[in-house]
């Protein structure tokens, strides 16, 4: 008897669980990974705001997901059935769950036919193709961002060094961090752990991680010569600690203990907030090979998902957070840097001096491919970083044997 | 035997006593030192605390035992050339406060050691000169020197547990008091309330709050509803099922949880329980099961039947008897559980956050998370908030205490 | 090959000379696509033109300002262009019956002889009749027809996007529905098979157990059994939904997988290291605590629960700051170790930290078993002047092990399914090898890389059912020489 209720119950549950949105008015949900109380989010909220203003019919319920966890919660929720509408992405993260698939379906929306043209022409080529996993369009981008040099002009006068121009080369670099170095400073702070500080180097050195058709090249001769010669900054010239991580990187520099940095521009607002007096100057030209070093370009996106009920809308809105009006709050108030050429004409982000500059560096941006493997590679990198490092291998037998898994794994 | 040669052969000065537990103690302590200085790389210090560990080692073995005196020379000597070596390491070393503290592993053995082996009493004994009125006043003595030597002990234990404890969170504390975000810096090198003000001012923080009390307390309450009927039967009743019911709730915590997180999460839109408070507090109660209902049955067990038996002959119906006997002997394993619940629902992130995609909805695990930015870390406000949700807990705590004090009470009633 | 299907209108207007003829446009109803409108394009070359504009809006308009400008087609040399295959392109666009060329930017273009284009014109609202006009320019730019005196064309597209269906529920009502009517007649037969067996003191007892019973079985029951009918399966991330059955190829892989050994050596000393200190440091501090007239107790027991109180992921990051080379540890010791660098040093100190994280709740535990014992008992053995070693061997210890006998069982179980702290501090690094799990990898890390990083759900389910399988064989032989399953006498 009670049993019979208890069902009963639980298949009304599901029938009112399931109920379909009103024809009326389209409720968008989105998800976004600003930081709770940000001034991004603050951006995000009002931009927001302006679009429910201007489309009565459209509500729209922003969600804050944990940064962390946005990949693994959207792949959950597309799995149960209850994805968001509209969801930022990076294109790492596009090229992670471009390949998952549920009902035969895709997670995303491919964005391509709900754009004109005319919609898309101002948006960089570098950009779009990161959003694009094989030919679909999964999102639309609004922000890029890159690895480029600052320093602290501070540390340069004490110690008399002249600032880094975008002339330099590597010997240069080397020169100047031995010069600024002394008991409490280091010249350069520098994740040698990390593949994504690597990657620059390997570039300046002709090797790059994937070739023109996506395919891993890290047993190229440049990509060990530049690991060596990254790996040399500590074990030859004693510039960087091998010990140095991401976190202790960006503290060290904001303490004030680190002349130089490479980092992007999202770091940019808490180095200033601690009072340091910064400047950028474009990544250095590797003095042995004359090339530029070109630090991976990396995007973020709105994307639709595909099971949405209301597209439509939902690329409203993505087009309006794409928007060069949006675009340029976020990259003067935030120094997020825009994806939208349009603006790079833009005299009040042509006379800023962060935002122009990065924008320089991103055209010696390296684009990699939006796949599956793009995301894998670091790990190898990082492995190989670490044999090395250690000893365990030389630069060449760790990077074939990277390239080798990396084979592997996209052969799958 | 003689009752006089009994009362000698029995006495040994409270400080031998606490001598003969305590430099083992000091022993691992120092070999604890010596792995701190092998981290270190440094040579000299590894080989002062070697050689202070192998002389509290010697000390150990050639303490005096009352009868042979050439053991209390020797003893001396040895505690002297420690306390020698612990004195040279404080000079030698460099002036961290964790040297000082290494350093008084060495030189409060060895000093007390000296002492007590040369003055008073103790040194009286060592030296072998035992007789019947020195035993027998010292063992009136020992009755009242062993409870503060043992106090010593236990508070050096206990303080040692609490630095071990409060290092981190002493360091969570400063960065939280630390204006900017970053992780390094001196402990108190700076101070601005910036992060707590931009936590409380926070809307997000209160109903993140609200929400995370709301449901701990749920939580709470569920369990207990739950648990406890079903530790009672377990721990009262042989009935048919009881084993294989009791091993089933700890089957349910041996799946890996990862995994079956999309079928769980069917489950829960299935049953319309998602985005609410309650579809976690189910969660979570059942989450809380296996831990609460074996400790309850544990502490069941351990209350007298024949207690409950004079009470149910007393005229007292089996729900009387439950809830004026059993219960108010077991509370303090009701606290423990209850305090189990709460905690494992106000701490629990992953279910909160994959049921819930809502700010509203959003638990202080969930909405802390949030703090964490794509690139760098907002370890500021990330350590403040910290420190603000552990305050609840610990306020909880407080209030639950009294009840494992009033179980403890209630204890000596049923002797 | 494309049919033109409705000729809505083949504009002839008035134009005046100085404009070029108006293009001919058709929209092809039966091309259309969801957002998309098929519309083809005829006109009569001219070298003044240099490309067109399609301007659309969902209301007929004459002139450009009150319509929106989708998008442009170049007229132009297509020597030195591509024609990218449609699949391809951003946008589809036809010329002649092939795909157009494309210049640098994806935009289309069509040879200066060619007399048609067609495109499939995105961006178009679905179900609402749009409006298109098509406007010669010249080289300039300058519209080469009245920009003000436009008769666009219409057409509407009423195809519906391709939405993922809603998971299917049926099987988790059916599921939940069994589980609740199987549990319910399950207690009803035992109650009466203890009924027939005239166990009468006991005939409340199932009542007692259902509702936690049946609580806990409708939430996990059909999840596990998912997870172990998973593992069975091919299921992927790149093909969920469409699993099909593998029998036991995925165990057969895991078997084979390399560092299967060694991962699963380290999380048995991962877990045994961290229960034996967890019960160790809890027994010691809670007899410390429980004894009489110890001062501050309090204040003591308060600061020694924070490490259960500070959500744990929270205390995890504050370690990692500490143990970075310029964090807190190293300050305290005046060095710059890497700890984390090291595979031996990596394994210490995640072991380490878990202790720390988990004797909180081992010593709160014991505590409260402590406070049941009798005293009297003690007071006794202290008159009888049994010692303190003794007293805790023969009297304490048994009677804590109703408690410690399922809290280290279950301590054990969660420390070897945890998570948080290894994730949190080393995400299983140091790298030992390509393709192999890390160092500090247990079986529970790596079956998330599996699943997560890999996207074999399958194969993590066969993972995760040989733990289900590993930690039951444990338990229960543990349980059962510990006789903690039975009542007491």
């Amino acid at each position: 008897m009670t049993v019979r209720a208890l069902a009963l119950i639980l298949l009304v549950t599901t029938a009112t669980a399931d109920d379909s949105t009103s024809a009326e008015q389209a409720l968008v949900e989105v998800w976004h990974t600003f930081t709770v109380g940000s001034i991004d989010e603050e951006i995000f909220m009002q931009a927001v705001a302006e679009f429910e203003a201007a489309n009565p019919e459209i509500d729209v319920e922003a969600v804050r997901i944990p940064y962390l966890q946005n990949l693994a919660q959207f792949i959950n929720s597309s799995q149960g059935g209850e994805a968001p509408d509209l969801i930022r992405l990076s294109d790492t993260e596009v090229g992670k769950i471009g390949h998952i698939s549920v009902e035969g379906l895709p997670l995303l929306e491919d964005l391509r036919p709900h754009l004109t043209p005319a919609q898309r022409v101002g948006v960089d080529a570098k950009a779009l193709q990161a959003m694009r996993y094989e030919n679909a369009l999964y999102g639309m981008p609004v922000s890029q961002g890159a690895l480029t040099l600052i320093y602290n002009r501070d540390l340069f006068d004490a110690a008399e060094v002249d600032y880094p121009t975008d002339t330099w080369t590597t010997d240069d670099l080397i020169a100047a961090a031995k010069a600024l170095a002394s008991d409490e400073v280091s010249g350069i702070a520098l994740p040698l752990k990390w593949s994504y500080w690597y990657i620059p180097f390997q570039t300046g050195f002709g090797g790059a991680p994937f070739d023109a058709h996506g395919n891993p090249t890290l047993d190229s001769d440049g990509s060990a010569e530049a690991l060596n010669y990254f790996l040399d900054l500590d074990r030859r010239h004693s510039i960087v600690s091998s010990s140095v991580g991401l976190e202790s990187m960006s503290t060290q520099f904001q303490i004030g203990n680190a002349a130089m940095v490479l980092d992007g521009a999202w770091n940019w607002n808490n180095y200033v907030g601690a009072g340091l007096n910064i400047d950028l100057a474009l990544m250095p030209t590797v003095a042995e090979t004359g090339l530029r070093m070109r630090p991976m370009s990396s995007y973020f996106g709105w994307g639709v998902s595909k099971q949405s009920a209301v597209k439509e809308q939902a690329v409203e809105l993505a087009l309006w957070l794409a928007s060069a009006d949006v675009q340029k709050r976020f990259a003067l108030q935030s120094f997020i840097i825009p994806a939208n050429l349009e603006l790079a004409a833009d005299p009040d982000i042509r006379s800023n001096r962060v935002i122009s500059g990065y924008l320089r560096q991103a055209e010696h941006g390296l684009a990699v491919p939006t796949n599956r493997g793009t995301s894998r590679v670091f790990e190898q990198i990082d492995t190989a970083l670490e044999l090395v490092l250690k000893g365990e291998m030389d630069a060449h037998t760790a990077l074939r044997a990277a390239d080798a898994e990396m084979e592997r794994l996209m052969g799958q | 035997m003689n009752e006089s040669s009994l009362a000698e052969r029995w006495y040994v000065p409270a400080e031998i006593q606490a001598l003969r537990l305590w430099l083992p103690f000091a022993v691992v302590v120092n070999l604890i030192i010596l792995g701190g200085e092998a981290l270190r790389a440094d040579g000299e210090s590894q080989l002062i605390v070697l050689a202070g560990a192998i002389l509290l080692v010697l000390l150990c073995l050639y303490l005096p035992d009352g009868s042979r005196g050439w053991r209390r020379p020797i003893s001396q000597f040895i505690a002297a050339a420690t306390l020698f070596i612990g004195g040279y390491s404080l000079i030698q070393g460099s002036t961290l406060p964790y040297d000082f503290w290494a350093a008084t592993w060495l030189l409060l053995p060895a000093a007390l050691a000296l002492y007590w082996l040369s003055a008073g009493a103790s040194g009286a004994w060592s030296s072998g000169a035992v007789n019947q009125k020195l035993a027998e006043t010292g063992l009136a003595r020992n009755k009242t020197l062993a409870p503060i030597l043992e106090r010593f002990a236990l508070h050096t234990l206990l303080l040692h547990a609490v630095a071990l404890i409060l290092v981190p969170v002493v360091w969570i504390f400063d960065v939280s008091i630390s204006p900017g975000n970053i992780l390094g810096g001196r402990i108190g090198d700076a101070f601005s309330l910036e992060h707590y003000r931009s936590m409380l001012f926070g809307e997000n923080f209160w109903r993140w709050t609200t929400n995370s009390i709301v449901i701990a307390i749920g939580t709470t309450l569920v369990g207990l509803l739950l648990a406890i009927p079903a530790g009672y039967a377990f721990s009262r009743y042989n009935f048919a099922g009881r084993k294989g019911a009791m091993f089933l709730f700890m089957l349910i915590q041996m799946f890996p949880g990862i995994i079956i997180l999309v079928p769980y999460f069917l489950v829960m839109k299935t049953l319309g329980l998602l985005n609410t408070s309650i579809g976690l507090i189910i969660a979570y109660s059942v989450t809380a099961l296996p831990l609460c209902v074996w400790m309850l049955k544990g502490f069941f067990d351990t209350v007298p039947r024949a207690l409950e038996e004079a009470a149910m002959l007393d005229g007292c119906t089996q729900l009387e008897v439950f809830f004026r006997i059993v219960l108010p002997l077991s509370l303090p394993a009701v606290a423990i559980t209850a305090l189990f619940s709460f905690i494992t629902a106000w701490n629990e992130f992953l279910l909160a956050l994959v049921f819930n995609t809502s700010n509203d909805a959003y638990t202080l695990p969930v909405g802390l998370a949030s703090l964490i930015p794509a690139t760098g870390q907002q370890w500021g406000d990330f350590a403040a908030a910290s420190i603000i949700v552990s305050i609840p807990v610990v306020v909880m705590f407080i209030f639950f205490q009294r009840a494992l004090i009033q179980g403890m009470s209630a204890g000596s009633v049923k002797g | 090959m494309r049919r033109w299907c409705r000729i809505v209108l083949a504009a002839t207007l008035l134009v005046t000379t100085a404009y070029a003829q108006t293009p001919t446009l058709a929209i092809d109803a039966d091309a259309a696509a969801y957002r998309r409108i098929h519309l083809g394009v005829e006109f009569a070359p001219d070298p003044a033109i240099s490309g067109f504009q399609v301007w659309f809006a969902s209301e007929r308009f004459t002139s450009t300002d009150a319509a929106t400008l989708h998008s442009v087609v170049r007229v132009a040399p297509t020597n030195s262009l591509r024609r990218i295959p449609i699949d391809e392109a951003f946008d589809a666009c036809w010329t002649d019956g092939q795909p157009v060329h494309r210049d640098a930017a994806g935009n289309a273009v069509v040879a200066p002889g060619a007399s048609n284009w067609s495109c499939q014109l995105g961006g178009m609202a679905q179900g609402v009749t749009q409006w298109l006009a098509v406007v010669p320019i010249g080289s300039g730019g300058q519209p080469l027809i009245d920009p003000n005196r436009l008769d666009p064309v219409s057409g509407r597209t009423d195809v519906a996007d391709e939405r993922t269906p809603p998971p299917d529920t049926r099987p988790v009502v059916f599921a939940l529905s069994m589980v609740i009517v199987v549990a319910t007649s399950l207690l009803i037969a035992l109650r009466w098979w203890d009924a027939r067996r005239g166990r009468t003191r006991s005939r409340l007892a199932h009542y007692y157990v259902a509702p936690a019973l049946i609580a806990m079985a409708t939430l996990t029951f059909y999840p596990i059994l998912y997870g172990i009918g998973l593992a069975f399966t091919d299921a992927d991330q790149s093909r969920l939904g469409d699993e099909s059955w593998a029998g036991i190829s995925n165990f057969i892989t895991v078997l084979g997988s390399p560092g299967l050994i060694r991962v699963t050596l380290f999380t048995f000393v991962w877990a045994v290291s961290n229960v034996v200190f967890h019960v160790a440091f809890g027994l010691v501090l809670a007899l410390a605590l429980n004894r009489a007239g110890l001062k501050g107790r309090t204040v003591y027991r308060t600061i020694l629960l924070l490490p259960w109180a500070i959500p744990a992921y929270i205390s995890i990051l504050a370690w990692n700051g500490m143990l970075q080379p310029d964090g807190l540890i190293n300050a305290v010791l005046g060095i710059d170790t890497d700890y984390f660098a090291g595979v031996g040093s990596a394994r210490t100190v995640v072991i380490l930290v878990n202790i720390w994280l988990g004797v909180p709740f081992m010593m709160m535990s014991i505590s409260g078993a402590l406070q049941a014992l009798p005293k009297d008992m003690f007071e006794a053995a202290d008159l009888d002047g049994v010692d303190r070693w003794d007293q805790f061997r023969y009297l304490t210890l048994p009677n804590l092990k109703s408690t410690l006998v399922p809290i280290s069982l279950l301590s054990f179980i969660w420390t070897f399914n945890s998570f948080n702290t290894i994730y949190l501090l080393t995400r299983g690094q140091p790298y030992i090898g390509f393709g192999e799990p890390g160092a500090t990898d247990t079986l529970i890390t790596y079956i998330f890389a599996v699943a997560f990083e890999y996207g074999h759900y399958g194969l993590a389910a066969a993972w995760s059912v040989l733990i289900f399988i590993l930690l039951i064989g444990f338990s229960w032989t543990y349980l059962q020489r510990t006789r903690a399953t039975e009542a007491p006498a």
